[in-house]
């Protein structure tokens, strides 16, 4: 095996493939984990006061919901969802699991966003689920009606496809975002930001009116920021005209895992710094992030992988070392 | 005398496909499928949504507050166990359906009209809140704010009452 210089690993890293790429080891396996334990928690003690679906969306079109708020039904719905996720961590009959998983967290999900309010902080989530569930049927299709398996790509298995349409999800919600921005704008959002500092008032004070006896925020404190932004309007463009750039080259994510790692960094970021700025958390974009982009577990995999080098290193010194210093499996074409 | 000579044809590979449907089925062609799907879907098709929030910042916004008899504000997420963005939200589009939809109109929506989505958005909030058994108290006011932003620069806040039950 040959010695990687740093600057041949950065480049394995960092060359564009723009196709699922192999996911090795332990990866598929703790991005599963990972995944469903989020979208467990996200449905963990979740109760519903409401008893109508006024506004309807989703599923909620065609099915009556209403079942999910009635006393008792949530707990077996959460237990049900999570008994499904099991199998799903081991990659067990995915076929029919996954497809049950997205039903659920659809289901309830949509019911919640049929009230007359659409919250957006669950969709990447249901999405993720959605096309995670798209894949492994087609897998399947294709094997039943061809009769033999979808033929992967060199170094592929069905988990490097689980992880690159997940990715896809990401990069899509974000670059609609952007479509959306200067549809709806009339590609004047750039030009109307300083405007932002109103819905940064706005959002402040909602935090206020949520949770007024414990919230950290005054009824009618003046928000520096705002001020900021209404007295610097070249700079706020500048600022917030940044992530609306990062938003659009989110499809960068689909390049490598160099770029999906910088990417997953920058916008890991940009949600921190909203949260603090304008008091909106999204934090399930931030984890799907940390999960699909920045890709924990595989660099989690990889620092294993190193590590069990290095013992075999130290148990064996006359044999050269197998493995370059950023060596990320290989990114053949296949 | 001569062996017999098998005869096999060399392996062919199967012609490529034209470059179009490469292109076509690249896995990355899932990016502007998915953009179309959400742009067509709107808000409308839940998971899907094209993620139209804060997208044309207005040099005004408005949000809503409860307060009981003496104007003390009432933590809407501890009662009604959602935030006050999103009882804000339920209340923008009860105004949709009383014909409120243009955002000059909602600006300075007509008192007649505001009371009776502020009364419609209250009787939902005072059964959320029962259902959890949170209830508002009685009775509850609800007010709304006009945050502006003029054109001297300067943040105004107009608040005024809309309705109470």
């Amino acid at each position: 095996m040959t010695h990687f210089t740093f600057k041949e690993a950065l480049w394995s890293v960092f060359r564009p493939v723009w196709r699922p790429l192999p996911a090795p080891g332990p990866e598929g396996f703790l991005a599963r984990l990972a995944f469903a334990l989020m979208a467990l928690t996200m449905m963990w003690g979740l109760r519903f006061q409401f008893d109508s679906q006024d506004v309807p969306t989703g599923l909620a079109h065609f099915v009556d919901l209403t079942f999910l708020s009635k006393p008792g039904v949530m707990p077996w719905v959460t237990g049900i969802f999570a008994v499904l996720c099991v199998p799903y961590i081991f990659a067990q009959g995915l076929a029919v699991v996954l497809p049950l998983l997205t039903l659920i967290h659809c289901s309830v999900f949509a019911f919640f966003n049929s009230q007359g309010y659409k919250s957006h902080g669950n969709q990447i989530i249901s999405l993720i689920l959605l096309a995670q569930a798209a894949v492994v049927v087609f897998f399947a299709a294709h094997r039943w009606i061809k009769g033999r398996p979808f033929p992967l790509r060199a170094g592929r298995t069905r988990d490097s496809y689980l992880i690159y349409y997940s990715q896809v999800v990401i990069a899509g919600v974000y670059m609609t975002s952007v479509v959306s921005k200067l549809d709806v704008s009339n590609f004047r959002w750039i030009q109307n930001l300083p405007n932002m500092s109103v819905q940064l008032v706005k959002t402040h004070r909602q935090e206020f009116y949520s949770k007024p006896e414990t919230s950290t925020v005054s009824r009618d404190a003046e928000v520096p920021a705002a001020r900021w932004m209404i007295d610097h309007p070249h700079q706020t463009r500048l600022l917030l005209g940044s992530g609306l750039l990062l938003e659009a080259l989110c499809f960068l994510v689909l390049a490598n895992r160099g770029w999906a790692l910088v990417l997953g960094v920058s916008i890991t970021v940009m949600h921190i710094a909203i949260a603090s700025l304008m008091r909106l958390y999204f934090d399930f974009n931030v984890y799907a992030s940390l999960i699909f982009l920045v890709n924990a577990p595989f660099w989690i995999a990889w620092i294993i992988r190193r590590f069990a080098d290095h013992q075999e290193a130290a148990a064996h010194p006359s044999q050269p070392p197998t493995r370059g210093p950023l060596e990320a499996p290989p990114v053949t074409r296949g | 005398m001569d062996l017999p000579v098998a005869v096999t044809t060399p392996p062919t590979a199967p012609p490529p496909a034209p470059r179009w449907r490469r292109l076509l089925l690249h896995p990355l062609m899932a990016v502007p499928l998915f953009i179309i799907i959400t742009q067509q879907l709107g808000e409308k098709g839940y998971p899907f949504s094209n993620f139209p929030m804060y997208s044309n910042p207005s040099d005004w916004d408005d949000y809503i507050y409860l307060t009981d008899a003496q104007n003390q504000p009432i933590g809407i997420q501890t009662h009604v166990g959602m935030s006050s963005a999103k009882l804000n939200k339920v209340f923008n589009n009860t105004m949709k359906d009383f014909g409120l939809r243009q955002s000059a109109v909602k600006r300075n929506a007509p008192p007649e009209i505001e009371s009776k989505v502020g009364a419609e958005v209250l009787a939902k909030a005072r059964r959320w809140s029962e259902n959890r058994q949170r209830p508002l108290p009685q009775p509850t006011r609800l007010h709304r704010v006009i945050i502006e932003l003029q054109p001297d620069g300067r943040l105004t806040e107009r608040t005024h009452f809309v309705a109470e039950g």
